[in-house]
């Protein structure tokens, strides 16, 4: 017994300590006072008793399928906290990694009630979802949130003795293949530093890294001598000198603060321009059958969220522009990235599935 | 030395009320974070990186930096007391730790490995404050071709990790452990890879339920299916030696020194974690030790090392996150995300952009050692206490903790079914004396050794001459060739010795 | 285990390491042969590693083999007689009964959506110990008490301070 007892007052003290560090974590956000928080629950009188008017009526939790720290959970962070004062409840936000490009957390939202509770944090990488894990739902079974995005950019290292895109492809034909881009393995930086060789017909070689700060880490360590990321991830660089942009692979040029203006690779590379526009853009979505008044709910706060002074201040300091659409328009949007991304992978050879199996249309 | 006054001057501005009371309860709350089976430090720091979103910027950070001292240090408790390491970081520890507990020195393995873990964190917080710069320009003289040499160079160790039986069998987990690694998404490639269609492998096979399946379900099962009592009875010193737990420790002076180098060098590398370089530092201390058959069998050096390691690698794993954006362990991978959400952008501009911030930290982690030590002292016995639970009440809570432990930080049904096929696979593996060190360590390094070979012959469009002509590349190659040589010398002697 | 158990259980092992290694070898070497069709290189293959891993889990395989062999293991063990025995042994029903409770909590009680966290991580708990604790009146009591005492931590750890979904 006196062990037990002991044990007891050992996790008793555990709990305090606890309390207090939670508790002063807490302070500054409301508590929730209905324990309802696990999203697995099902019951069947909830739908019908619970009048959708009247949505929400308890904490809603938002599913970023990627992890802690990234840009698309620093958006949704930042977009939930701001959410919740025109929604009225709290929003939780969760990563579920796995899957490929998110299909672990989007096969989770999408197999959870379609009530509005259930939200899924996304950029244009889970877009690569169905060609990646054969899972069928498509921009169609969606509706979408856009917040914004951060410029692509191609840049090149100090010591590589590029400054410009003519330069850059002087040397390629010089040397094909052999000057590399640093990328990710697949979505969209991958997609973009292949459009070079691949549509360009600029011959550069790439070298495909976990990650985009591996990437930009290979890239300032000298390993290539390009790499393809995104304004925000690469801002420092920029200033600190290690890093040197060529072009911005929009149509239009980029006057990044702080720096000047960045000019569109369609002026150096005018065959790219039918692929574009392939922007990375973060927002989140909800399944498309979701009832119509909470949709609306959720395109109010969502319009107010991005109107505050802190999403403003997020995106500067991100570097991202603000695309913020809904509706039709973001709509429109994910379907022509989603044809896009997966019919170039797909003509790479990089798809597990083709396009054409969930009638995802060529570009 | 402007680094050193602006350290000692953050370190001054920190020491209020309130900053000192957060930072001893989240040191605790880290600690048993780190000592419970299925929670690991980066889990604690994950969940409140979301808890502390809206909390302001000195606070969350005191809380962050205590929870992430506290997780590492934890790990070793359960190691010591239930040959189950709380973090992956502690694997190497429950090797010699969990024996010296079985001999009754448990309360004296838990002292030294905390007096380890505060010096092995303080030096790697003077080489945040003092060395950062220096230190990051050498973490960016590594590319593939270094990280390959060094992930091979990990990888060998896998052999000569204590095995009861054969080491052949060390070899054979390791390759397990490597093939394990190799069933995701491939990097380089872009194909599936060994996934057989299931979507859920796509991401890979992630450690912490490996680990704990491994680690963690075998020790459950054994507790009950030996038919000796519960090993460990009484935490308190059975045998009547008087340790000096100050002396011991001073003593081995080099191995501490040696042990924190390493830590220190290996957190500092992008992707290297305190993992690693808790086994780097147990492998070279038993390599150069003078002693080196003591070690498995409750040698207190086989404790200290990579408890010194892995605390060191702490600081050094906070440089290349701070000064490049780039964090050097999981961890710090997690920490950069909050640093994010508050606006801190880490980067060459760190110093421009968030002047001092480095300094900051650096001080943060030191008033977490000085947390560590009051809460060691206060908590060391209460935990050991721990076994006093007759196991029949303490195992099965155990498995449950694992089990929520393991989905918590995917929120994955799936990571649980990996739990449950690793852990009836390590307990036949254990069963058959293969330990379950080597299988987690080839888990951890497979993907690096194997994209770090690809990519480096990528970049150099398949040439190998990157590997001999990059200096470290090269250093560490015939560091890997003469140990291999050693090792068949050693084993040709002890058979010329056993005829 | 004493020696010769373990080596006629190396002997086992080693034989399934040997399908195991042969099958890598063949599915890395397809994945060889895909990289090259598709006009890449030989270094960038995925299935590179793989290969060189099979190989070298077959050369241990055969060396395990060659150990257990040499030390007076054989198959003739694997006999009826001695598969009932093991069945029979204190260990193995242990082992199974273990295995199979948290076969119970992963795959049954927990993927049970209406069944909530608090009762199936209960239900795990009690079944676990009262299985193997005394089964006197005072212990079953401590053993309720402490599943209860047990279960709400978890579920208010897990699910209020860190507010993580349970399953």
């Amino acid at each position: 017994m006196k062990r037990v007892i002991s044990m007891v007052l050992v996790f008793a003290m555990v709990m305090m300590m606890s309390l207090t560090v939670v508790g002063c974590a807490k302070e500054e956000t409301n508590e929730t006072t209905n324990s309802e928080v696990a999203v697995g629950e099902t019951s069947a009188t909830a739908v019908t008793t619970e009048s959708k008017t009247n949505f929400p009526e308890r904490p809603i939790n938002n599913i970023v399928p990627f992890g802690a720290g990234g840009g698309t959970d620093s958006w949704n962070r930042a977009l939930s906290a701001a959410m919740e004062a025109p929604l009225g409840v709290k929003i939780l936000v969760n990563n579920m990694t796995g899957g490929g490009p998110g299909g672990t957390g989007q096969a989770y939202v999408w197999e959870a009630k379609h009530d509005g509770y259930t939200m899924l944090g996304t950029s244009e990488t889970p877009l690569l979802v169905p060609v990646m894990t054969g899972m069928k739902q498509t921009t169609d079974d969606f509706v979408y949130y856009i917040a914004g995005g951060s410029p692509g950019l191609l840049l090149a290292n100090k010591n590589a003795g590029i400054t410009s895109m003519a330069d850059l492809m002087d040397m390629a034909k010089t040397k094909p293949n052999e000057i590399k881009v640093a990328s990710t393995a697949g979505g969209l930086w991958f997609i973009l530093a292949n459009l070079f060789n691949s549509y360009g017909d600029v011959p550069l070689g790439n070298v495909t890294y976990d990650g985009s700060r591996p990437a930009i880490t290979a890239c300032v360590s000298g390993e290539t001598a390009l790499v393809v990321a995104s304004a925000g991830e690469v801002a420092d660089f920029i200033k600190s000198g290690d890093l040197i942009p060529l072009t911005t692979i929009q149509t239009t040029d980029y006057d990044m603060t702080g720096h000047g203006i960045i000019p569109s690779v369609i002026t150096s590379i005018p065959s790219l321009e039918k692929y574009l526009p392939l922007n990375q853009w973060i927002g989140f979505m909800l399944p498309a059958d979701t009832d119509a008044a909470i949709i609306a709910k959720f395109e109010e706060a969502f319009k107010v969220a991005m109107a505050s002074q802190e999403i403003q201040d997020f995106a500067t300091s991100q570097y991202a522009v603000i695309y913020n659409l809904t509706g039709e328009e973001a709509s429109a949007v994910a379907a022509k990235a989603q044809s896009t991304m997966s019919w170039i992978l797909n003509d790479m050879g990089l798809t597990e599935y083709s396009p054409e199996e969930f009638n995802i249309p060529r570009p | 030395m402007e680094n050193l006054a602006s350290f000692i001057s953050a370190f001054i501005d920190l020491l209020s009320i309130n900053v000192i009371l957060l930072m001893l309860g989240s040191t605790a709350l880290g600690v048993i974070i780190g000592a419970l089976p299925g929670l690991t430090a980066t889990m604690g720091i994950a969940l409140l990186t979301g808890l502390t979103y809206n909390v302001p910027l000195e606070y969350t950070f005191t809380i962050l930096m205590g929870v992430y001292v506290g997780g590492i240090y934890g790990g070793s408790i359960s190691a010591i007391l239930l040959n189950i390491p709380g973090t992956a970081s502690a694997a190497a520890t429950a090797l010699d730790g969990h024996q010296l507990a079985l001999q009754g020195k448990a309360e004296t393995a838990i002292k030294v490995t905390r007096l380890a873990s505060i010096i092995g964190t303080l030096i790697g917080v003077l080489a945040l404050a003092l060395l950062a710069p220096p230190l990051t320009k050498i973490a960016l003289q590594f590319q593939s071709t270094e990280f390959f040499v060094l992930a091979l160079f990990g990888v060998l160790i896998c052999g000569s990790i204590a095995a009861e039986d054969l080491s052949i069998k060390g070899w054979i987990g390791g390759l397990i452990g490597l093939s394990i690694a190799f069933v995701k998404i491939d990097n380089i490639e872009g194909v599936a890879r060994f996934t057989f269609g299931n979507p859920n492998l796509l991401s890979g096979i992630s450690v912490i339920p490996a680990m704990i399946g491994f680690y963690a379900i075998p020790e459950v099962i054994k507790a009950f299916s030996n038919d000796d009592p519960l090993e460990v009875t009484e935490a308190k010193d059975i045998s009547t030696e008087k340790v000096n737990v100050l002396m011991t420790v001073i003593k081995k002076f080099r191995v501490i020194v040696q042990s924190a180098l390493i830590g220190l060098g290996l957190g500092a590398l992008p992707g290297v974690g305190e993992d690693v370089a808790a086994w780097v530092s147990y492998d070279t201390a038993k390599k150069t030790s003078k002693e080196k058959e003591k070690y498995g069998k409750g040698s207190y050096e086989g404790a200290i090392a990579p408890e010194v390691g892995n605390n060191a690698a702490i600081g050094g794993a906070t440089i290349p996150l701070l000064t490049l954006g780039v964090p050097g362990s999981p961890p710090a991978a997690v920490l950069l995300g909050a640093l994010t959400l508050h606006g801190i952008r880490p980067g060459p501009m760190i110093n421009i952009e968030s002047p001092g911030f480095i300094s900051q930290i650096a001080a943060l982690i030191l008033l977490a050692v000085v947390a560590l030590w009051v809460v060691g002292v206060i908590l060391a016995k209460p935990m050991t206490k721990i076994l006093k639970v007759p196991k029949v009440y303490l195992m099965p809570i155990v498995a449950a903790l694992s089990v929520i432990g393991s989905f918590a930080i995917g929120l994955s049904m799936f990571d649980l079914t990996m739990v449950f096929i690793f852990g009836v696979l390590g307990f036949f593996l254990s069963k058959m004396a293969y330990s379950p060190a080597p299988i987690v360590l080839g888990l951890i390094l497979g993907g690096m050794i194997d994209e770090t070979f690809r990519r480096s012959l990528i970049a150099h469009n398949g040439s190998f001459s990157s590997f001999f002509t990059r200096p470290i590349a090269l250093i560490f190659l015939i560091l890997i060739v003469l140990t291999i040589a050693k090792q068949i010398f050693d084993n040709r002697k002890q058979v010329k010795s056993k005829v | 285990m004493e020696k010769k158990a373990m080596r006629r259980a190396d002997l086992i092992t080693s034989v399934v390491l040997l399908i195991y290694s042969i099958g890598m070898f063949v599915m890395s070497v397809n994945l060889v042969l895909k990289t090259l069709s598709k006009g890449r290189m030989w270094y960038q293959s995925a299935g590179l590693f793989p290969t060189i891993v099979a190989t070298f889990t077959f050369l241990c395989a055969i060396s395990l083999m060659r150990t257990a062999f040499k030390d007076g293991a054989d198959f003739s063990f694997l006999t009826m007689d001695n598969a009932k025995k093991l069945i029979k042994s204190k260990e193995f029903k242990v082992s199974f009964i273990i295995i199979g409770l948290l076969a119970m909590y992963i795959f049954i009680l927990l993927p049970i959506t209406w069944l909530r966290y608090e009762f199936s991580t209960f239900i795990f708990l009690f079944t676990f110990m009262i299985i193997f604790n005394k089964k006197d009146i005072k212990s079953i009591i401590k053993t309720i008490v402490i599943c209860i005492i047990a279960t709400g931590m978890l579920t208010y750890g897990f699910g209020q301070l860190a507010m993580i979904p349970l399953p």
